[in-house]
């Protein structure tokens, strides 16, 4: 019985109706356990080997092959530490604030579609339901910062709402474009509207290339979800420099380990969700993966839908981890902005050029009936 | 009994906790807390009866937006670690008698009356019913909230500005009237 | 509990609860915040209203498919937003200028 099977029937078993939401529940998870620690582990080991390279270092490489395995041993160490609390610290909140991070950034993932075939829930909102699970991060770090008893802490949380809370502005009116230029908030809808296009397809090939706006916005996107995930050069809740550790100075142990592990599946997950509406998902150019044939089948199990799922999920993840570098990239680049610098970026550069972009975009989908300007050359070149 | 009697269940309850924390909860803070809670659950319930726009709008907007708002006023404005505002019974007696007088009225005129034959239709994606209805019949409406929230945020920022340009317009208003 | 979920009057008198304790906390609070919060808890439970009798009607309404019901709660909700933005601002210049938001002492127009 494979994954799918299994999601299906219990979807059966709860019938229609709510069930959806509880499904969605579920299969997040099933995700969180199969896909988001793991490879939220995995990126903390990656992390630590891209900033050795940029350094010129070796990085970690005692813990398996090539270090491989130091994420386990981290993991190890996190659970078996002392889970220590202060002593003024407010104990509801402080055990109850990393859960709901936690919940913010694994959540999503239900709606992430790796593959034609492989989605947690199909939701109609996907994209919506995405951010709006996001949200909760805010609330998360604001929680543990105020109830840990410790002004840097306090400091932290202030500035890392505040920056959620503002750059959620660009990054909805740049998904908000998408929307509009698509017609749809399904991510799966999303992904299948970005094939190559084929003469009398629906497809227009990937929406970073649908027309100049989106390419800007893009861009807008990429930079809103780095302050999102407090990434740098966005890292002031966090600043090491200012604030000994930002929101979690004084989370330890597998407390800790919670805020770091959603800090990366918040990246993975805002890399997926930009692959999914810009980098056209699983859509490669010059084929469409899901018209491959290879012909193979055992008895009457039709191969095809398993390979291409395999081809699919290969180059989701590898658009996935081709942004994540660039994250990890950014970080050992770009020095940290201030507070005040970080503010008039949102307010008076992104925001202001993703509304344009909006209207832009709206107006180029009324102007050319939706298509895109690969479309249009074809159209000129009378290719299809 | 059904999967969803259950988490409808469990919706009211936690919203119903949530709520009387809200309402009694000596501590400011633990009652904007506890406010998480009964939004959650009604975004529960939205899900439930099968509005899935509206339970999303209502987690980003409520718990992303509103939330952290009433969170920052709160952590500015309160001495919380030392300050307590429950005022005693006394304070509560008041209220509370009007409105469980509201309730209770307002329950036996609900359960009085004929409720049966009300069916649930299936679930249907409503976003994009609600995107045309907001273009087509409601769309003055649209425009006037849309006229209200500018009206509103502007306002606020002029409201809110540091007290000390405000004691500067307050100067230059007087000097305006020596003239 | 069969059949809690679409029996319209739990979810009535669900929306009276958090209506009644929004009640409680905007008359009995003393803290401005603490009004504000009941206010949205009515709101809330205003809005559920809508919604259940969108899902769960009985009958038919004229051009249905418009969702009223949600439209209605969209609104609410959209404007819950604004009047937090206004609350937070009129807290704040409050709280500048008498260094409390206790609504009982804030009782003079000029500030």
């Amino acid at each position: 019985m494979s994954l799918a099977e299994f999601l299906s029937g219990i979807n059966q078993l709860l019938g229609t109706g709510i069930p959806m939401a509880l499904f969605s529940i579920l299969s997040a998870v099933i995700v969180l356990l199969l896909f988001a620690m793991p490879v939220g582990g995995f990126c903390t080991y990656l992390e630590r080997k891209v900033a050795a390279d940029f350094q010129e270092r070796i990085g970690p490489n005692r813990v398996g092959p090539i270090g491989l395995l130091q994420f386990f041993a981290d993991g190890i160490k996190m659970f078996l530490k002392e889970d220590s609390i202060s002593k003024n610290a407010d104990r509801w909140i402080y055990n109850f604030a990393p859960s709901l991070v936690m919940a913010g950034s694994f959540g999503a993932f239900a709606a992430v579609p790796f593959s034609a075939y492989i989605i947690g829930a199909d939701l109609d909102i996907g994209v919506f339901y995405a951010m709006a699970l996001g949200s909760l991060v805010s609330l998360g770090v604001l929680l543990g910062a105020w109830s840990s008893d410790n002004k840097w802490s306090l400091i932290g949380g202030m500035r890392g709402a505040a920056q959620i809370v503002s750059y959620e502005i660009p990054l909805g009116l740049s998904v908000l474009s998408i929307i509009t230029v698509c017609g749809s908030m399904s991510l799966h809808q999303l992904v299948a509207q970005q094939a190559w296009p084929t003469p009398g397809g629906e497809g227009h090939f990937w929406n970073v290339f649908h027309n100049p706006f989106l390419f800007v916005n893009f861009f807008i996107y990429f930079t809103a979800a780095l302050a999102e995930c407090n990434r740098t050069p966005f890292d002031l809740p966090e600043a090491e420099s200012e604030l000994v550790s930002g929101f979690n100075t004084e989370f330890s142990g597998m407390r800790f380990g919670l805020y770091a592990l959603s800090e990366f599946a918040d990246v993975i997950l805002f890399a997926c969700i930009a692959t999914a509406i810009f980098l056209g998902g699983w859509h490669v150019p010059f084929f469409n993966l899901q018209s491959l044939d290879i012909g193979l089948s055992v008895g009457e199990l039709d191969l095809n839908p398993l390979v291409q799922s395999v081809l699919m999920i290969g180059v989701f993840l590898f658009k996935v981890s081709v942004l994540v570098f660039v994250v990890m990239w950014l970080r050992w680049t770009l020095p940290r902005l201030r507070v005040d610098q970080l503010m008039n970026l949102c307010w008076k550069y992104l925001i202001p050029i993703s509304f344009f972009n909006l209207i832009g975009a709206a107006v180029w989908t009324w102007a050319f009936g939706g298509r895109s300007l690969l479309q249009l050359l074809g159209q000129v070149l009378g290719v299809s | 009994m059904a999967v969803s009697d259950l988490f409808v269940a469990f919706c009211f309850l936690l919203g119903g906790a949530a709520a009387f924390f809200t309402a009694f909860h000596p501590n400011i803070l633990y009652a904007a807390i506890s406010l998480i809670g009964s939004l959650v659950a009604v975004a529960g319930l939205y899900g439930a009866l099968g509005a899935d726009f509206l339970a999303a709008a209502q987690l980003i907007i409520y718990v992303g937006g509103i939330l952290i708002v009433i969170l920052f006023a709160v952590m500015m404005s309160e001495d919380i670690y030392k300050r307590r505002f429950f005022e005693g019974a006394k304070k509560y007696f008041l209220p509370a008698l009007a409105a469980a007088i509201t309730f209770a009225g307002l329950v036996k005129i609900t359960l009085s009356a004929d409720w049966s034959g009300a069916t649930k239709p299936d679930f249907e994606p409503t976003s994009r019913a609600m995107g045309w209805a907001l273009v087509g019949p409601y769309a003055l409406v649209f425009q006037y909230v849309v006229v209200v929230l500018l009206s509103g945020l502007i306002g606020a920022v002029i409201i809110a500005r540091p007290a000390l340009k405000m004691k500067k317009i307050d100067e230059d208003l007087e000097r305006l009237g020596e003239d | 509990m069969a059949g809690l979920a679409t029996y319209l009057p739990a979810y009535l008198i669900f929306a009276l609860l958090l209506f009644s304790f929004g009640l409680i906390a905007a008359l009995a609070r003393r803290s401005a915040i603490g009004i504000f919060m009941g206010v949205e808890l009515m709101l809330n439970g205003a809005a559920l209203n809508f919604v259940a009798f969108q899902a769960l009607r009985k009958g038919v309404i004229a051009n249905d498919s418009w969702l009223h019901g949600h439209i209605f709660s969209l609104f609410i909700i959209v404007l819950a937003a604004i009047e937090a933005a206004v609350a937070l601002a009129i807290v704040l210049r409050v709280f500048g200028s008498r260094q409390t938001i206790d609504a009982d002492r804030a009782d003079q127009l000029r500030g």
